[in-house]
């Protein structure tokens, strides 16, 4: 029957590739021919060689402070909401009453929109700043710590539900059995529990990770390019595009090339190494 | 049967609950366990009730300000309007009418809805193809539409709004196909996994029925992935409606011809005149009113679209 | 007319280089009830699948009524099958399950053809006036599909036949087995299809009920009179109800002919033992030959003189002196008693040692070794035998059959071993 199956490819496949092949492999490959042209409008370019990729990323580059940010705050972020989200997903799953409503409730700001969150944190952080006298733009530090507080204030709910959902398959004979043979709660949770949820641990991880790397609508939202040296990766990919002097946007285009790679080979890590732990399981 | 669904049920309580109830029972002997189960309790509480504080503490923020006038919010944004700085709903009707803001949500439903009907049924069409029809080349095409999913959007943007220009898809229906293109990596993704659940026989039996194989998808095969389509479907919502930079890119920022997170970005921006904060204030309040009135809805739905989303990931 | 021919069929999966069916030939003849049999992996389903239309042929014909069917989809063979999981749609109650064969079907051209006739007639002994004619032959002209009344009609008599008027709103999943294998036969019946397939349709349901739905399967053939081709791993099944038996091992042909046949003139070893239950026994004896009487001798020294009515055959003359396999059913040895001492050929008897009997009631199962192999008999449950004991056993040559041991295919066997008509 396949090869009756296979008179019908048209049918089945057509609508979607026409679609993804326009709107995006298109593009894709436009993309990486772009990032080695000077690039002002897609009929207006001419080919640069690889001097973009030299204006992107060496003297005078933005590229490496905006990495270094988003590295710092990568590293803050990720381990900020994995522990605040496992913290509450222990207790909330302890069988309280009302569990199910808080679960529901932490995860609702996951809903709102990065703008929308950005410029909420935007006015109530400046607000807060206002009657220290100073506000959030002042310093770099300010902006930073205030993503981080919204990322956490958004993402904690989300890697919750993860995490709850994981505590919920760990067979009760394990914490059980633990308990019997004398362990008190804290060290059952650290030799018992927690073992037993780090495929989700990788998942949220792996999440909050690539999340945190592509972060752009709350970072534009919060302090946008009021701070430069706020501005995480993708922001500043997005400046260079626009911001350029000459109005070759190829240099921002080569930026989001090498972006491009270093988020591919952070999912490529994470399927090699879920792929090593099934093997091993 | 039912005998057998009641035991079920009782099994699968929340393991966390069961464990509960074990540890309440040994601890009917000992005192000093059982008050300090209370103690954990209650410390347990307090951290629950104060970050559920930490949750409200924003939205009621805005909310408040909302109702105030432009002065008083900048000057004391954390207090309640009192009866000089009420201004009903002024804030509102400015905010509105400044950025065209009914036109907006009026966009972002439509594109948010359109977009994630037409990715649910041309993924799910696809998936089912490439999953029962094993040849080198529907692996291929399996793979390249995984691999948009970790492209980030800084990539393509450019030559996508130059192509959706010269292509003559830069209004609302343009933007649809967009979406749709972009789409396509996770929900052909989750629908394949889903797919391969589906039993052959009663697809074998369709065909047998006197179906062809668009109906044999239609009448048999989508109504059993219905679980699998609700999720995908919240998943690409969630998406869509509070996307940024698509929108921004591509039907640009002319007011009411765009979505709502375009129109507050601009509005912020002070792309609609001087920045009014009253009725910026509203804008806020009232796209998050449509997202908590969604929630409200579809929590469950929503919860266990995350969990499946993230274990087939 | 539902013939269904295999012509030199052969069937390969894609990227693997040995064939899964070698070269199938035969003919199943119109309303006959054809069961296809063999071990696990014998390439039975396949074949079945084959004729529905769900796998690929890779080379030969396949001829249905004449016609060439290999590359028509299945929706267009007019064929009907039950599945062994059933296959009933999960989102649909029992009546949406039987009628969805006749909601999807479109008219054949000659059914409408048939009832264009039918209104043409009614029109005329009513002698309506030309303007409700007009309106009634064109409703009936444009009728693509069946009517909603059709499908009910047609829905209800099926349900009634099977049983299953009560539950024609449930879904599948609040059935039983049982009731759910009903369904899919309804659904199967419903569109009154040339040939039938069922792909070890009994083979989820517990002894009992298998017994029951094997007879009612029986009793759906007759009444139909349509073609059915049935798969089943169990040979017991086979042959009670199979007008005409396939047996399969390894993708070929072993052997085709009515359950009978089979058991009385198997054409190799494997059908032989295959066929039968307890499955037959075979020993290693070598042929040997004084003057015109041959002899077989077994591994333990013991020689047995061959009846004429099987050592006449002359393909015997090529074995003299070689290796033989011969094969004895269990229900055909029988034990030496006082009584048959007399008409007993005294080299036919064998001393053997019960290692395990087994009452059944009416037979037991005796289990003993020769030749250092263990071997089964069954005898009436007349004689109080019993394990740990000696007895003595005839193995009569009339009743043996003799295969080659290199190429397995049956040699000979005694005009005895077949039955005889009924005579008053």
């Amino acid at each position: 029957m396949q090869r009756y199956y296979k008179k019908w490819a048209p049918i089945f496949l057509a609508p979607l590739l026409i679609c993804f092949i326009g709107a995006f492999l298109v593009p894709f490959f436009m993309g990486v021919f772009f990032s080695f042209t000077k690039y002002r409008t897609i009929r207006d370019f001419s080919f640069n060689g690889v001097s973009n990729f030299v204006d992107a990323f060496g003297k005078g580059s933005t590229f490496w402070h905006a990495l270094g940010m988003t590295v710092a705050f990568v590293c803050v972020s990720v381990i900020l909401i994995n522990v605040f989200a496992l913290a509450l997903a222990l207790l909330l799953t302890k069988g309280l009453k009302g569990s199910a409503f808080f679960r529901s409730l932490f995860f609702m700001p996951n809903l709102i929109g990065g703008i929308v969150l950005g410029w909420i944190w935007n006015l109530i952080l400046n607000g807060f700043l206002m009657s220290l006298g100073t506000n959030l733009y002042a310093k770099p530090a300010y902006g930073f710590w205030g993503l981080v507080l919204v990322t956490c204030w958004q993402q904690v709910g989300y890697m919750m539900v993860i995490y709850i959902a994981a505590l919920m398959n760990v067979p009760v004979e394990l914490t059980e059995s633990a308990q019997i043979d004398g362990a008190n709660k804290w060290q059952t949770i650290k030799n018992v529990t927690i073992p037993m949820i780090v495929p989700a641990i990788t998942i949220c991880t792996f999440l909050t990770l690539t999340n945190g790397f592509k972060l752009f609508d709350q970072n534009l939202a919060l302090t946008g390019s009021s701070v430069p040296e706020d501005q995480l990766l993708a922001l500043d990919i997005y400046q260079t595009m626009f911001n350029n002097a000459a109005g070759n946007m190829g240099i921002g285009q080569a930026k989001a090339l090498v972006f491009f790679l270093i988020v591919a080979a952070i999912s490529g890590l994470q399927v090699f190494l879920s792929r090593k732990k099934e093997v091993q399981a | 049967m039912a005998e057998e669904k009641k035991q079920e049920k009782q099994q699968n309580a929340p393991v966390a609950g069961n464990a509960a109830a074990v540890t309440l029972q040994k601890g009917g002997k000992d005192r000093s366990i059982k008050n300090s189960k209370i103690v954990g309790n209650v410390f347990t509480y307090i951290v629950l009730v104060l970050a559920a504080g930490l949750v409200f503490f924003p939205l009621l923020v805005v909310f408040m300000n909302s109702f105030k006038a432009k002065l008083y919010i900048s000057t004391s944004p954390f207090t309640f309007p009192t009866a000089e700085t009420f201004v009903g709903f002024t804030n509102y009707v400015t905010g509105i009418k400044q950025s065209d803001f009914f036109s907006s949500l009026l966009n972002s439903l439509l594109i948010t809805v359109c977009s994630t009907v037409l990715i649910l049924i041309l993924c799910s069409m696809a998936a089912w193809f490439l999953t029962r029809v094993q040849t080198w080349w529907t692996k291929v095409i399996y793979y390249v539409i995984i691999f948009s999913m970790i492209v980030p959007f800084q990539m393509v943007m450019l030559p996508l709004a130059g192509v959706a220009g010269i292509l003559k898809l830069k209004n609302v229906w343009g933007i649809i196909l967009i979406y749709v293109g972009f789409g396509a990596g996770l929900s052909t993704f989750m629908y394949s996994g889903f797919v391969k659940g589906v039993p052959v026989d009663i697809e074998e039996s369709a065909m047998i029925d006197g179906c062809n194989p668009l109906q044999t998808f239609f009448h048999v095969v989508f109504p059993v992935m219905k679980p699998t389509t609700i999720t995908i479907a919240i998943l690409n919502v969630m998406w869509i409606w509070n996307d940024y930079l698509l929108p921004y890119q591509v039907l640009g920022t002319t007011k009411g011809k765009t979505t709502l997170p375009v129109a507050i970005q601009i509005a912020m921006q002070g792309g609609y005149g001087d920045v009014n904060m009253g009725g910026f204030m509203a804008m806020i309040v009232l796209t998050i009113i449509p997202v908590i009135v969604f929630y409200l809805f579809g929590q469950k739905y929503i919860i266990k679209g995350v969990i499946s989303g993230a274990v087939k990931g | 007319m539902a013939s269904i021919k295999f012509n030199h069929i052969k069937k390969t999966y894609p990227g693997e280089t040995k064939p899964v069916i070698k070269d199938l030939n035969f003919e199943i003849k119109d309303k006959e009830f054809i069961i296809f049999v063999g071990p696990s992996g014998c390439g039975k389903s396949t074949t079945l699948r084959m004729i529905a239309g769900l796998e690929d042929i890779t080379g030969g014909d396949l001829i249905i009524d004449g016609k060439k069917v290999n590359d028509i989809p299945p929706r267009d063979r007019d064929i009907a099958m039950v599945f062994q999981n059933y296959a009933l749609y999960p989102n649909m109650t029992v009546y949406k399950n039987i009628a969805f064969p006749l909601k999807i079907r479109r008219l054949s051209a000659k059914e409408r053809a048939s009832r264009m006739e039918t209104a043409q007639a009614f029109v005329k002994q009513k002698k309506l006036p030309p303007e409700e004619a007009k309106e009634y032959l064109d409703k009936i002209q444009n009728q693509k599909h069946y009517s909603k009344e059709e499908i009910d009609a047609k829905v209800q008599a099926v349900s009634k036949v099977l049983d299953l008027d009560k539950f024609l709103q449930r879904k599948p999943a609040n059935l039983s087995g049982g009731q759910r294998q009903r369904v899919a036969l309804g659904r199967a019946m419903v569109r009154s299809p040339r040939v039938f397939l069922l792909d070890e349709p009994l083979s989820n349901l517990d002894a009992k009920l298998r017994t029951e739905m094997r007879s009612q399967i029986s009793m759906l053939h007759k009444k139909l009179d349509t073609t059915f081709v049935y798969v089943t791993h169990d040979q017991t099944e086979a042959m009670t109800i199979a007008d005409r038996i396939v047996v399969m091992n390894h993708g070929d042909l072993q052997q085709f002919d009515t359950p009978r046949n089979l058991y009385e003139c198997p054409c190799n070893m494997f059908v032989a033992g295959f066929i039968g239950s307890p499955e037959m026994n075979f020993l290693d004896v070598t042929l040997s030959s004084e003057g015109d009487k041959s002899f077989i001798s077994f591994g333990d020294g013991h020689k047995v003189q061959l009846d004429q009515s099987v050592s006449s055959n002359p393909v015997f003359k090529k074995y003299n002196g070689k290796k033989l396999a011969l094969g004895i059913r269990p229900e055909a040895i029988t034990l030496a008693t006082a009584e048959n001492q007399a008409t007993t050929a005294p080299d036919s008897v064998f001393n053997v040692y019960v290692k395990m009997a087994e009452f059944l009631g009416s037979e037991i199962y005796l289990y003993f070794d020769i030749d250092g192999k263990q071997h089964v008999a069954r005898i009436p449950s007349t004689y109080q035998v019993h394990s740990d004991m000696n007895v003595k056993i005839i193995i009569d040559s009339k009743k043996c059959y003799f295969f080659d041991p290199e190429t397995q295919d049956t040699i000979a066997f005694s005009a005895q071993s077949k039955s005889i008509p009924l005579s008053f």
